[in-house]
C-alpha cells in the first residue's frame, strides 16, 4: 500500500538526501512509501507532488520512480537513481 | 463492421505470389495503399530505426556527441530530439547511454502520435494499454516530470517491462493501474489528455514480423474492431471537455482506423483536429463512406514516410 511516509520515516530519509546534498530535490518533489505486506521493509519511491495526492486515494499498482528501501531506522537509498 | 474482402484479381493474385502474403490481404492493399508495388518492396526490408533522446536525463547536443563518438551516424527528424540511426557500429540497444536511459528505441511513427497529443506541463494524463512504455516516457519527458500520468495495462508480464523503461528513463510523474482500461471510468477521473495505442491486427509492422503477411485473419480484425470500439468509447467519458483524445493504431485496415473515429462523429460532441504529419485518412472504403472529416486523420506508410505502418486521430472533446 502507498502512502507518505511519518515524521520519523521522512527524518531518517531527509538525513540521507540532506548526507548528499540534495536536500533541495527532496522538497522539490514527494516521497512516497510502499509497504510490502509480507516483511518491515518499505519501499521508497520519490513521484511529482502531483502525483502524491492521486495515488494516495487511489491504491496504484506502481508508483514513481523507486530510489531504494527503508528499515526501522535505517536505509539502502541509491543516489545514482536520483541523479 | 464486418471485414471488407475484394474480389481476386490477376493482379492481387501476382503480388500475393511474388511477395508471399494471403491473396485477401493484398486485395484490400490494392484498394487504399498508394503505388502498391514500391509499398510491398519497402515492407520486404528492414525498418530504419530512431531513437528519441530522454531529455529528462540528458540533452540532445550531449547525446549526439557521446554517439558520434561512438561511431554513429544520426540524422536529424521533424520531431524535435529523434534521429534516424543512418549507421552504427554495434547494436543500437547495447550501449551504456542506453541502460543509463539516455535515449530510447522508438519508432518515429510513435512519437508522431505523442506530438499530437499536444502535451503541457503540470497536466493529468491518461495512456491507455501503456507498456511497454515507449510513449508514456516520452509524454513524460515533455511534461518534464511534472503533473501526472496515468499508465494502464492488463498484461502483468507487459506491466513489468514499463516498470523497467519507467524506471530506466527517470520518470517520476507516473502511476501504473493494473486493470481493463475499458473499465477506466472506474477510477472516477478526469483528463485533459487521453493516448489510446489500441491493440490491433498489427499489419503496419509487417517489416518487422514478416509472419504476419500469411498468418492473420479477417476474423482478427473484427475481433480487434470489437475492442477497439470498447476502449475508445470507454476514453471519449473520461476526457474533460476541451481535452484531447489521440487514438493510433500500427494498423492499415480502415475497419480498425477510419471506421472507428467515424463511429464516434454523430454520437459524441467532438472534432476532428488536423495532424502534421502523414497522408490523409480515407474517406470512402469499399462500399462505406465515411464522414468528411475523417480527411483530418492521418496514415503513415513506410514506403512514403519511412516509418513503420501507422494511423493517427487527433479528436478534441467539445462537451
Amino acid at each position: 500500500m502507498y502512502r507518505k511516509p511519518d515524521r520519523k520515516e521522512l527524518t531518517v530519509l531527509k538525513r540521507a538526501f540532506n548526507k548528499w546534498g540534495i536536500f533541495e530535490f527532496a522538497q522539490q518533489n514527494a516521497l512516497v512509501l510502499n509497504d510490502l505486506g509480507y516483511s518491515k521493509i518499505k519501499e521508497v519511491f520519490i513521484v511529482s507532488s502531483f502525483l502524491e495526492g492521486i495515488i494516495c486515494h487511489r491504491q496504484p499498482y506502481y508508483a514513481g520512480l523507486k530510489i531504494g528501501e527503508l528499515k526501522k531506522n535505517s536505509h539502502r537509498l541509491c543516489r545514482e537513481q536520483i541523479l | 463492421m464486418k471485414t471488407i474482402v475484394f474480389p481476386k484479381t490477376s493482379e492481387s493474385a501476382k503480388l500475393a505470389k511474388t511477395f508471399g502474403y494471403d491473396e485477401w490481404l493484398i486485395s484490400r492493399f490494392i484498394e487504399y495503399v498508394p503505388d502498391i508495388n514500391r509499398f510491398l518492396e519497402t515492407m520486404d526490408g528492414q525498418p530504419k530505426q530512431y531513437i528519441r533522446t530522454n531529455t529528462i536525463k540528458i540533452s540532445s547536443a550531449d547525446l549526439k556527441k557521446k554517439l558520434i563518438s561512438k561511431g554513429f551516424q544520426l540524422k536529424e527528424t521533424p520531431i524535435q530530439d529523434v534521429f534516424a540511426i543512418e549507421k552504427s557500429s554495434f547494436p543500437v540497444g547495447a550501449t551504456t547511454e542506453y541502460l543509463l536511459g539516455y535515449y530510447y528505441i522508438q519508432d518515429l511513427s510513435s512519437c508522431i502520435a505523442v506530438e499530437a497529443l499536444d502535451v503541457r506541463e503540470n497536466q493529468i494524463i491518461l495512456d491507455m494499454a501503456s507498456a511497454p512504455g515507449g510513449k508514456t516516457t516520452f509524454v513524460a519527458q515533455k511534461m518534464k516530470n511534472s503533473g501526472c500520468i496515468v499508465a494502464i495495462d492488463i498484461n502483468s508480464a507487459r506491466i513489468n517491462s514499463l516498470k523497467f523503461n519507467i524506471a530506466r528513463c527517470g520518470v517520476m510523474n507516473c502511476c501504473i493501474y493494473r486493470m481493463d482500461s475499458s473499465h477506466v471510468t472506474a477510477l472516477n477521473m478526469r483528463f485533459d489528455r487521453v493516448l489510446l495505442d489500441a491493440p490491433c491486427s498489427c499489419e503496419g509492422v509487417i517489416m518487422r514480423d514478416k509472419s504476419r503477411k500469411t498468418s492473420h485473419t479477417t476474423y482478427d480484425i473484427e475481433h480487434c474492431v470489437l475492442d477497439q470500439m470498447r476502449l475508445i468509447e470507454a476514453a471519449v467519458k473520461v476526457v474533460r471537455p476541451g481535452g484531447l483524445l489521440v487514438y493510433s493504431t500500427c494498423s492499415f485496415a480502415p475497419e480498425e482506423n477510419e471506421n472507428i473515429i467515424n463511429s464516434l462523429l454523430g454520437r459524441f460532441d467532438i472534432k476532428i483536429e488536423p495532424i502534421g504529419y502523414g497522408i490523409n485518412g480515407l474517406t470512402k472504403f469499399g462500399e462505406t463512406k465515411f464522414h468528411d472529416a475523417i480527411k483530418n486523420t492521418k496514415r503513415l506508410y513506410p514506403h512514403i514516410h519511412n516509418t513503420l505502418g501507422f494511423y493517427i486521430a487527433k479528436v478534441r472533446i467539445n462537451n
